[in-house]
């Protein structure tokens, strides 16, 4: 009777200690908050472009904080957005030889709605966004196309900003990403500001 | 008189000599083939466990298709009942109503100690059919309150009921009904509440700070449950019952600010493997209809 005992005592701690063990979790995969992504792109080819002396923040950052700082080459970028606000501007500084100054600055202004969400256990509570209207000037931003408004953890890329900027094509480079894909750069710009 | 007891002794030494030295000169050993068939001289249960070659045996069947034996020195004949095709063989050797039980689940508890937040206890009721197929209805109550140290939240589930059904089949029917080695299903329901306070955010960026309630949603989920398991009797009535179950999701009502990650009855929604850890009190309903003894009397009234 006491080896019956024994026997289902340690098969039970075993396969429990075992069992524990295997449900650990993995850890967030995500992001522990809603920050949409926003890409570069060219407007004459339709593709991602990385920019060297782009400088960007958001407008009234504390601090004059930046998210891109002059000198990094970004192709994208996370835009947080204000917690206590329901609109949140950031402006694009171009650096380049010409245009270096502040007239020439861009400002993207984003109107969304947010609401609580629970994403997982790992990940956490966040504020899910679903962006409402983009207004933007229009020195070099030829125009901001959103590809999803809903805003999750989900590390996907939510925003286009369409640059008029020229760049050298090598040779037999006039396929990009964006072709390959099946985007339409038209119906990029139909989501255009204020909708 | 003594002259007479000589002379009988001397004859008899006269007889006896002659014949024994007759008998030496004259020894030869020849091969004898038995008259008594390839039986002889063969001990066919030396070793134990070893069993008679029946087909050696005179025999003969009847117009029914029985084998009948004769046995040669007595004259007798007998049925081979072993082979009696009578259509009562049975296939189970415990009666339908076999047993009945109750039982306590205590893996949830146990798994608190090693760090699981969730779970309160279980208890289960079964049936014992044949004791092979098993009935099962499971009811327990879930719970949880978990604020994760690394994280931004507190989940709740207040105590909340749940309910599964499903069946068992013993692999092991026939066996000693002390062990069973089992797989079951399980069809597996909860409707609860949960709510995710106290979320904390903190933007770096902005320097702002945010604290809210997601507000409380209602869900109602249906899973089903393969387990495998095992049950040891350890005491009188008393098992102890041990199983893995992997655990999917039928249906899950919509949620509007996210799902839940613990389901009472379920578990974490993360992972496909969870488990039990079972005390069983086991109540006989009925003895056995059909014990070995009773076959063996069965075969005994048979040869007579």
């Amino acid at each position: 009777m006491r080896g019956r005992l024994f026997i289902a005592v340690a098969v039970g701690a075993v396969s429990g200690a075992v069992l524990s063990g295997g449900c650990n979790t993995q850890g967030c995969t995500d992001n522990r908050s809603a920050l949409p992504m926003m890409g570069f792109y060219s407007m004459a080819t339709q593709n991602q472009v990385m920019l060297d002396s782009l400088v960007m923040g958001g407008v009234g950052a504390p601090g004059d904080s930046l998210l891109i700082e002059k000198g990094e080459s970004r192709a994208w970028v996370y835009l947080p957005f204000r917690y206590d606000s329901d609109k949140t501007s950031f402006f694009l500084h171009y650096a380049y030889p010409g245009i270096d100054n502040e007239e020439m600055d861009d400002v993207v202004t984003f109107s969304y709605s947010s609401e609580p969400y629970f994403a997982s256990e790992e990940c956490g509570a966040y504020y899910r966004y679903r962006i409402t209207g983009v207004e933007y000037t229009r020195h070099l931003i030829d125009s901001i196309a959103v590809v999803d408004s809903v805003i999750t953890n989900v590390d996907m890329e939510r925003i286009r900003v369409f640059f008029r900027i020229s760049e050298e094509e090598e040779p037999g480079d006039d396929e990009g990403d964006l072709n390959e894909d099946g985007s339409d750069a038209g119906d990029a710009g139909g989501e255009e500001a204020g909708q | 008189m003594k002259v007479f007891v000589r002379i009988v002794c001397a004859l008899a030494v006269l007889l006896m000599v002659p014949g024994y030295f007759g008998v030496s000169a004259q020894r030869r050993v020849n091969p004898v083939k038995s008259a008594s068939g390839e039986l002889q001289g063969k001990n066919e249960n030396r070793q134990e466990g070893d069993s008679i070659d029946f087909s050696k045996l005179a025999h003969y069947h009847d117009d029914k298709g029985n084998v009948v034996y004769v046995d040669t020195v007595a004259g007798t004949e007998v049925v081979d009942s072993t082979n009696l095709n009578t259509g009562k063989i049975p296939k189970m050797i415990q009666p339908l109503f076999y047993a009945a039980a109750v039982g306590v689940d205590v893996w949830d508890p146990l798994m608190r100690v090693f760090g699981q937040h969730y779970g309160l206890v279980e208890f289960s009721a079964e049936l014992n059919l044949h004791n092979r197929y098993v009935p099962v209805v499971e009811f327990g109550l879930g719970a949880t309150d978990y604020t994760p140290q690394d994280n931004n939240y507190t989940f709740k589930v207040p105590v909340t009921p749940y309910f599964r059904i499903g069946c068992n089949y013993n692999f092991i029917y026939n066996s000693n009904p002390d062990y069973m080695a089992f797989a079951g299903l399980r069809f597996g329901w909860s409707r609860f509440g949960y709510d995710i306070d106290d979320v904390r955010l903190n933007s770096d960026y902005w320097d702002e700070t945010a604290t809210f309630n997601v507000p409380r949603q209602i869900c109602s989920v249906s899973y089903l449950q393969v387990l495998f398991g095992i049950r040891v009797k350890v005491l009188g009535p008393v098992s102890m019952g041990w199983n893995i179950r992997y655990k999917a999701k039928l249906h899950e009502s919509k949620a509007a600010y996210g799902e839940p990650w613990y389901i009472p009855g379920y578990g974490s929604r993360n992972g496909a493997i969870t488990g039990s850890f079972s005390i069983i009190y086991t109540i006989p309903l009925k003895k056995k209809e059909i014990s070995n003894n009773n076959l063996i009397e069965e075969d005994d009234s048979t040869m007579q």
